[in-house]
């Protein structure tokens, strides 16, 4: 092959395994009289972006299989090159021999992640977009599809737009009165103005920095483990809360012996509920080993869910394993509340003001309650974000909160009285920063590992 | 030689010259200069040819060298082992430094000439430098073999061989003045143009593109009225740019500031029809950040005055520069405009401004060695390659002075990164990013500005100078005892501890800053925004032992560490980028999954490194990533196909 630019390349862009359709796409400077030859559909005889029906054949001539054919003329298809896509039905075997066909003709199958490669190389998408695409293919509810959907059309890119926008332009101001200060009157900034400036820019994206606490949760999901010593009711709660008899449920202490789990979503949220083995010290060497479990998803998870039965007075078992969740995120809940009350919890939270809640695992009381606390404790700022691209990586956090920390530097420097280089540099920084989320400079390593997680196809 | 004579022109048979040289400079102006100079201190059998020798190192405009950047520039050149610090030192009549109310890394320090002795002394200079042949001559030709440079043929016939040849020709190449409607060539007011050698360029298959400049008109101070404007002296203390001068001597010249008027725009808008800019005769692109008078009437219309400095050109002359009024009108507008002006009511002028378009050679065609990629031993140094300004010319002429004698060694060229100098910046950026307008060099081109100082030059840059053979050695000796006494000044800062009632903590507190509750040490102590080094050193005196400039270097060190600290960062991790070399033959249009459009971007300027690709505009970060995929794993051609 003579052009490494002009090269071709082809690969299904439907999920692998029988359906009804699967679609083969091609993409590059040959993708147009490959695709012709594959399926006598002249692309100069038919509209663009529009469905022609077809027969596919192979080199010989053979007829594999009969579908549809369109074609996406440069630079306006998915990878910004010539793109055609082959739709057939829905059988790996004839993809296969298309697929084969095709590369007969001079074209080659695509690498992990090549078309997006592509389509960001052209410039039809910049990072966030990119890694937008990835997670709606593999969002897992409806909200994380939509978080992702607008994040691939650039709602990341353009929230951050207007703020780098901003940054320049007083960078600009900056550098004009470093570099032409000996210039006359130039209209300049006064130090007041200048950290106004900077402190608003700030401002906008430390708020748009709050986004990411729903975003990475829309995208990652949550895990709430459910803790608390033998016989409280958590694996009645979990199948209270999945609606389904998961666990196994008994008046015996210490039932469940390995942690078991299921989903639900919360606004959005896929969260991973964990029901644990109660937390005691045992000889059992088997619930000694759930106990171990126990304690590394109580480690791992956002939340913990920590149950006391309050039908009887809490005791020292219940607070050695309240002391396992006390420093870390989690709600205090009364289980059993349809018996009459004993324990209030008082004396837990360390005696803090936080609420308690009071629910039934068995009649269901208290139940939407604890959802709302639940989904209140994970998606701080709640629904309202949704309105938004929210930030959904942590390389989308911590570029943001780098240029946060620069912007803070460039407000300390100047309040200081520090000369104007100061805070420009620490302003560059920020502009750094952000270019790098969209990938605008974006090392090596970024790249490589975001390009290589795609399936391919994509 | 003998003469023959077809159709009406004289051919002239070449004249083989016997010497045969290693390095051939053309041009004497501020590149050419010290392009000579360098090539010859380095030992290299050096020939500098010039159109008039009468006018070598002549400063064409303002008679001023330095001013913000550019002064950094100065003292780089001069920490390499440059010349143009030392003569501006020797024959400067005003110093100032500018911004000093500012930050330290916009501190630049600026000195008006007296034009004659400065071109008087570096043409000394020159003629005794060991080494070095001055010649006047009019180059017409690059001789060329094989790809490669062997010399250059002048109007009159003669060759002159050399294994590599400096093109340093300003802006002469097919120079044309512009005054009103009238126009004629010229390579500046009074000089003859180079007319052949851009077509013996062309011919080689350079592009060659065209800019413009302009200068303003000179005035005769007998009829000027300094007692309507307003008297600039200099720096009562004049601070030299060489680090190897403790002082100014020569007595320092006073500057005049006056101001433009309703009635100077007036006189500029009646003469807007025949200005060779606005009727569009000027094809050429003149520089954004130097307008003419003319345009910034035009351009800025609501502006009631603009500044004018009147500036001394000389100790011996009466001639005056006005610096701000650069015009290329014609000259009947001239004469009124500039009579408009509060000083220069009855003004004569000597010389009319002008504006001069002239060829320059689009500087991607060079690599970072300022060698072209066209024609081998053949390096393009000063405004031949877009730039503007003495000081830019001076910085590619050393340079390129040092890798054409590198080049005759067999060495590999010196490559100034751009966190070690805003020299590497200004090679970088032209031989990356071209000239599309006249470059000039400012510090917000400087990403690393915090780094890059006029203060620090001598420290960043006198290990180059010396590994080169160019600084010399009581100048690298001084070097290396500042170098020491910094860091042993840095080390009692950081070591030497104080207690309350410590008189550096009482003067702190005198000085207004809060009070010194527990043990501190001195830089702790400096780190606190009232205090500075001459306020410790009134305390403690032992501190000002070091060599010179350290105490204010110390102070820089300590006081912005956390800066210095995150630039150096950045600059190593930009290191690594440029450290990432592609081989000399590196195919660039056969790299796998470029688009064509990058791939084009890419071998027009065929980037040396990693990061010098990075840089190329329009080359996006995925186009890196695939540069260095193909770097790493050599795998330039495509996988093979399944055929
Ligand atoms: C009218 C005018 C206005 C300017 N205005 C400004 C300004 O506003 N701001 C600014 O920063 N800079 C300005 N400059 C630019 C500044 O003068 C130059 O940038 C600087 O002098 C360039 O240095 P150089 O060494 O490249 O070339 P020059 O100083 O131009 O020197 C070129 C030398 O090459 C010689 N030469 C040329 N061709 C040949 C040949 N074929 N054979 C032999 N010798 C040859 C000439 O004789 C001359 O000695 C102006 C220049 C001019 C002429
Ligand atoms: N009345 C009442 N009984 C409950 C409630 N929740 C759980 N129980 C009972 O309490 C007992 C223990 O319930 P489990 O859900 O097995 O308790 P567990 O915390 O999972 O116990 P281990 O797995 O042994 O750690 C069972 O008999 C449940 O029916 C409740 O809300 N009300
Ligand atoms: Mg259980």
């Amino acid at each position: 092959m003579d052009d490494a630019a002009a090269t071709t390349i082809v690969a299904p862009v439907t999920p692998p395994g029988a359906g009804a359709v699967s679609i083969l796409r091609l993409s590059g400077d040959r993708a147009f009289p490959i695709a012709r030859r594959l399926t006598g559909v002249d692309p100069a005889a038919h509209p663009p972006r529009t469905l022609s029906r077809c027969a596919a054949r192979d080199a010989s001539g053979k007829e594999i299989d009969s579908g549809l054919v369109a074609y996406f003329p440069a630079p306006n298809s998915f990878t910004g090159e010539d793109v055609a896509e082959i739709h057939l039905h829905g059988n790996p075997i004839l993809l296969e021999e298309v697929a084969a066909a095709a590369c007969a003709s001079g074209a080659r199958p695509a690498e992990a992640g090549e078309f997006s490669r592509r389509a960001f190389e052209n410039g039809k998408m910049d990072l966030t977009q990119a890694e937008g695409l990835c997670d709606l293919i593999l969002a897992r509810t409806a909200a994380s599809a939509r978080a992702a959907l607008r994040q691939l059309n650039g709602g990341i890119r353009d929230a951050v737009a207007p703020l780098k926008e901003r940054m320049l332009s007083l960078l600009v101001l900056l550098e004009a009165s470093i570099d032409f200060s000996d210039e006359e009157d130039l209209a300049l900034l006064s130090v007041a103005q200048i950290s106004e400036r900077v402190s608003e820019i700030r401002a906008s994206l430390f708020a748009y920095l709050k986004s990411y606490d729903l975003g990475h949760r829309l995208r990652e999901g949550a895990t709430v483990a459910i803790a608390g010593v033998a016989n409280v009711g958590k694996s009645r709660l979990l199948n209270r809360l999945l609606g389904e008899e998961r666990a196994i449920v008994t008046e015996v202490p210490g039932t469940t012996r390995d942690y078991l789990s299921g989903e639900i979503t919360l606004s959005g949220i896929p969260v991973r509920l964990v029901d644990t083995a109660g937390l005691r010290e045992t000889e059992d060497p088997v619930e000694r080993e759930g106990v171990r479990r126990s304690r590394e998803i109580l480690a791992g998870a956002d939340l913990s869910l920590f149950l006391l039965d309050a039908s009887r007075p809490a005791d020292d078992g219940d607070r050695g394993a309240y002391a396992e969740v006390a420093g870390r995120p989690h709600l205090l809940l009364l289980n059993k509340s349809d018996l009459p009350s004993v324990e209030s919890g008082k004396g837990f939270y360390g005696g803090g003001s936080r609420g308690i809640l009071s629910l039934s695992a068995k009649t269901g009381e208290g139940i939407a309650g604890l959802l709302e606390a639940l989904a209140r404790e994970l998606v701080p700022g709640g629904s309202a974000m949704m309105a938004e691209a929210p930030m959904t990586r942590l390389r989308h956090a911590d570029a943001v909160r780098k240029a946060v920390s620069a912007l803070e530097r460039a407000e300390r420097a100047v309040g200081e009285g520090l000369s104007l280089e100061f805070p420009a540099a620490d302003v560059r920084e920020a502009m750094l920063a952000l270019a790098e989320l969209t990938g605008e400079i974006a090392p090596e390593e970024v790249l490589n590992s975001i390009f290589g997680s795609f399936c391919i196809g994509k | 030689m003998f003469h023959v004579e077809h159709g009406g022109q004289v051919t002239v048979s070449p004249y083989e010259y016997p010497t045969e040289y290693e390095v051939v400079v053309v041009g004497a102006g501020h590149a050419g200069c010290e392009a000579a100079l360098a090539a010859a201190r380095m030992g290299c059998r050096t020939l500098l040819l010039t159109i008039n020798a009468d006018a070598i190192g002549l400063m064409s405009c303002n008679p001023a060298i330095g001013g913000l950047a550019k002064g950094h520039l100065v003292r780089e050149i001069d920490a390499l082992g440059g010349e143009m610090a030392k003569n501006i030192d020797a024959t400067g009549i005003q110093f100032r430094q500018l911004n000093t109310s500012k930050g330290p890394a916009v501190r630049s320090s600026r000195a008006q000439a007296d034009k004659q002795l400065y071109r008087l002394r570096m043409k000394q200079i020159l003629e005794s430098a060991f080494g070095l042949d001055v010649k006047q001559a009019m180059v017409d030709g690059i001789l060329a073999e094989g790809g490669r440079a062997v010399g250059v043929e002048t109007n009159l016939g003669v060759r002159f061989r050399g294994k590599t040849v400096v093109l340093c020709t300003g802006t002469f190449l097919k120079g044309l003045v512009h005054i009103g409607q009238v126009n004629f060539p010229a390579g500046r007011a009074g000089e003859f143009p180079a007319m052949e050698l851009s077509d013996s360029l062309r011919s080689l298959g350079f592009s060659v593109g065209r800019l413009k400049t302009g200068t303003t008109p000179r005035l005769d101070a007998k009829t000027i009225d300094f007692s309507r404007t307003i008297r600039q002296d200099g720096d009562a203390d004049p601070v030299p740019f060489s680090f190897g001068n403790e002082r100014i001597t020569r007595p320092q010249l006073p500057c005049y500031m006056t101001y433009t008027n309703a009635a100077t725009h007036e006189a500029i808008r009646s003469g807007l029809s025949r200005s060779p800019l606005y009727s569009g005769v000027i094809k050429g692109i003149g520089p954004r950040y130097c307008p003419s008078i003319e345009d910034k009437v035009v351009r800025f219309e609501g502006r009631e005055r603009h500044q004018v400095f009147l500036e001394p050109e000389g100790l011996r002359t009466s001639e005056y520069y006005p610096n701000g009024v650069s015009t290329s009108l014609p000259y009947d507008i001239q004469v009124r405009m500039l009579r408009t002006i509060p000083g220069l009511e009855a003004v004569e002028i000597v010389r009319p401004g002008y504006a001069i378009e002239y060829d320059f050679v689009d500087p991607v065609q060079l690599t970072p060695s300022l060698e072209t990629r066209i024609v081998e031993n053949l390096f393009h140094a000063g405004q031949i390659n877009g730039t503007s300004g003495y000081e830019e010319a001076a910085a590619q002429g050393i340079v390129a002075g040092i890798n054409a004698a590198r080049k005759v060694r067999g060495e590999p060229p010196v490559i100034l990164g751009r966190a070690d100098a805003y020299i590497g910046v200004l090679i970088d950026d032209l031989v990356t990013k071209g000239a599309q307008e006249p470059y000039r060099m400012f510090t917000s081109r400087a990403e690393y500005r915090l780094l890059l100082r006029e203060d620090n030059a001598d420290l960043r840059l006198s290990e180059t100078g010396h590994r080169v053979g160019l600084l010399p050695g009581e100048r690298y000796l001084a070097f290396r005892r500042k170098r020491e006494s910094l860091s042993a000044l840095l080390r009692r800062l950081s070591e030497t501890r104080v207690v309350p009632g410590h008189p550096a903590c009482r003067a702190v507190e005198e000085a207004g800053g809060g009070p010194v509750r527990t043990g501190i040490t001195y830089a702790e102590l400096l780190r606190r925004p009232e205090v500075t080094m001459a306020l410790l050193l009134s305390c403690d005196a032992s501190l000002g032992e070091g060599a010179d400039g350290v105490a204010l270097l110390a102070e820089l060190t300590v006081k912005y560490e956390g800066y210095i600290r995150r630039q150096e960062e950045e600059a190593k991790k930009l290191k690594k980028y440029e450290e990432m070399r592609f081989p000399p033959d590196f195919p660039f249009e056969s790299v796998y999954g470029l688009s064509t459009e990058v791939r084009d971007k890419l071998v027009r300027v065929r980037p040396i490194s990693i990061g010098q690709a990075q840089r190329v505009p329009g080359v996006t970060p995925a186009a890196v990533a695939l540069l260095l995929v193909a770097l790493k794993r050599g795998r330039v051609e495509p996988p093979p196909a399944e055929e």
